[in-house]
């Protein structure tokens, strides 16, 4: 060992496990041995004070944790809870309560959002009329709806000034629109997949058989479509007074017309009016307004086209009358109308 | 095999606390030595002893309680900071810094301020690896075979290679500075004399 040393450098010295021991912690016997060495080398004593003296200057700044920091960790450790970090940022991962709680609070928010957007409003008031009958409402906006045999309106118990006033119909309705000029609160008509905004007026809408008539008294409309596969650029059209709109859903077509309004919207008054109309029309009117099954016997009443105007009071009186005027037998049995022979 | 479920069950809780107690303030100064940051620096040691309450029996068996703590201390320390990007910009910055002690006689705080002076200079001059090897050499006094553990070297001899090389260039760093110093340091002496 000592032989060893008798060669040593400063720089020997620091590298040398054992004296850096005896520098750092030295032990009794460490001090013996080196200051044995040192009195029987002297010639070594400046190599090894060099060595001591940079092994002592090597002080490193030293960070001491404070109490509250070596308790709070100590408890977190106990708990359990691992931080398991990876971000000098500190996103620390939330515990499995802390998760819980922002399950529930998430579930809570989501609940009251399903009651706001769709249960209350879905506190509906649906009008359904039966064939042969027809019913006046009025609408929370004391606008006036008429409607027709064998048709629904359905629309919202209370409307709220700054949403638009929306209603629901399947069937055919007559609408008289009150205007709203202070707000110009939107009035939109829901017929399936096409939508009537109306601008204050009053028309008449009829949805029957993959088809929407909108025919406008007065005022101005516009209509939407609102199937999901129409043209954006080319799904609106502003409807002047006395136009007609007809949509047909399977061929996905407007077809525009003008026409005498009074015609779509006198059966308000229990009157039909026919103005140039095929004997198919009428029979679907029939069969739409009075749920019956219309069977048309005379081939040749097919291209004939009828002008006439038909009180509606009475069924027997209406269908005498059509008689009369298709100059054909027309006969009820049960739910049948049989047209002809 | 039971022995060791039995162990990994049942927490040694004075054991763990007397191995908690003495290295959490080394553990949290080792720490900041490489991170800088206290607050991921406590989240580590956090970590480390939450696991380390079930693999008791594998601190008992290890070779050096020390070593096995700091290594797995710097192994999570450099998978935190690395997995931000930040683990050479930390450490550049903060990390093993050489600090000059106060001395009490004048004299000698002349003459070993300048000593250690030099001595701060050189050690800056060292890399990253060579500071660290450094630190846990003579400040926190591991054998080479714990810094080679620790620091995740292939085997005792890289260890001893990285210090060595390390003392030579602060040894040569410090001679350059030495005959400028030697001149201020007998000019001072002058000073006080006269």
């Amino acid at each position: 060992m000592k032989h060893k040393y008798l060669h040593y450098t400063a720089e020997d010295f620091i590298l040398d496990e054992a004296f850096q021991q005896w520098v750092q912690q030295p032990s009794g016997e460490q001090q013996a041995f080196w200051e044995q060495f040192l009195h029987r080398h002297p010639e070594k004593r400046a190599a090894v004070e060099e060595a001591r003296h940079f092994l002592r200057s090597l002080a490193f700044r030293k960070v001491t944790p404070t109490a509250q920091e070596y308790h709070t960790v100590l408890q977190n450790i106990e708990a359990g809870h691992p931080k398991a970090v990876i971000s000098a940022n500190h996103f620390r991962k939330a515990s499995f309560w802390q998760w819980q709680a922002a399950a529930a609070l998430f579930l809570v928010g989501l609940g009251t959002l399903i009651y706001l957007w769709w249960v209350v409003p879905a506190q509906t008031v649906t009008w359904q009329t039966a064939y042969g009958e027809k019913k006046e409402i009025m609408l929370p906006d004391s606008s006036v709806v008429v409607l027709n045999a064998n048709s629904t309106l359905r629309y919202a118990a209370a409307w709220d000034d700054r949403q638009p006033r929306e209603v629901w119909l399947a069937g055919e309705a007559f609408f008289e629109v009150k205007k709203k000029p202070v707000t110009s609160q939107q009035f939109l008509v829901h017929a399936s997949t096409l939508e009537v905004e109306v601008l204050g007026t009053s028309f008449n809408v009829n949805h029957r058989r993959d088809k929407t008539q909108v025919v406008l008294n007065t005022g101005k409309i516009r209509l939407h479509r609102t199937d999901t596969d129409r043209d954006p650029q080319n799904d609106a059209l502003v409807m002047q007074p006395g136009q007609m709109v007809e949509y047909f859903e399977q061929e996905k077509k407007l077809v525009q017309k003008t026409v005498n309004p009074a015609a779509y919207s006198s059966w308000q008054e229990n009157v039909l009016i026919f103005e140039g109309t095929c004997i198919s029309a009428i029979a679907q009117r029939l069969e739409d307004t009075y749920g019956f099954r219309v069977v048309i016997q005379d081939p040749s009443l097919a291209d004939t086209k009828f002008t006439a105007t038909i009180p509606t009071d009475r069924v027997e009186t209406l269908l005498s009358l059509l008689s009369e005027l298709l100059g054909v037998p027309v006969t009820q049995t049960g739910r049948t109308v049989t047209i002809g022979k | 095999m039971d022995q060791r479920r039995f162990i990994e069950k049942q927490v040694d809780e004075p054991y763990f606390l007397s191995v908690y107690q003495e290295y959490f303030p080394l553990l949290f100064n080792y720490g900041i030595q490489i991170a800088g940051n206290r607050a991921l620096v406590k989240d580590a040691i956090q970590d480390l002893f939450i696991e380390l309450r079930t693999k008791l029996a594998l601190l008992q068996a290890a070779r050096s309680v020390k070593a096995y703590l700091y290594t797995a201390l710097r192994r999570k320390l450099v998978k935190m900071t690395a997995e931000e990007g930040k683990y050479l910009h930390l450490s550049d910055q903060t990390s093993f810094e050489v600090v000059i002690p106060y001395e009490s006689s004048l004299v000698a705080r002349q003459a070993g301020d300048e000593q250690r002076a030099r001595l701060a200079i050189a050690f800056e001059t060292l890399t990253r690896r060579q500071k660290e090897a450094v630190y846990l050499k003579f400040y926190e006094a591991l054998s080479y075979e714990e810094v080679a553990a620790t620091m995740q070297l292939e085997d005792v001899k890289s260890a001893r290679n990285i210090i060595y090389k390390a003392i030579r260039a602060m040894k040569s760093n410090m001679l350059l500075h030495r005959s400028a110093s030697f001149i201020s340091l007998l000019l001072t002496f002058i000073a006080l004399l006269t």
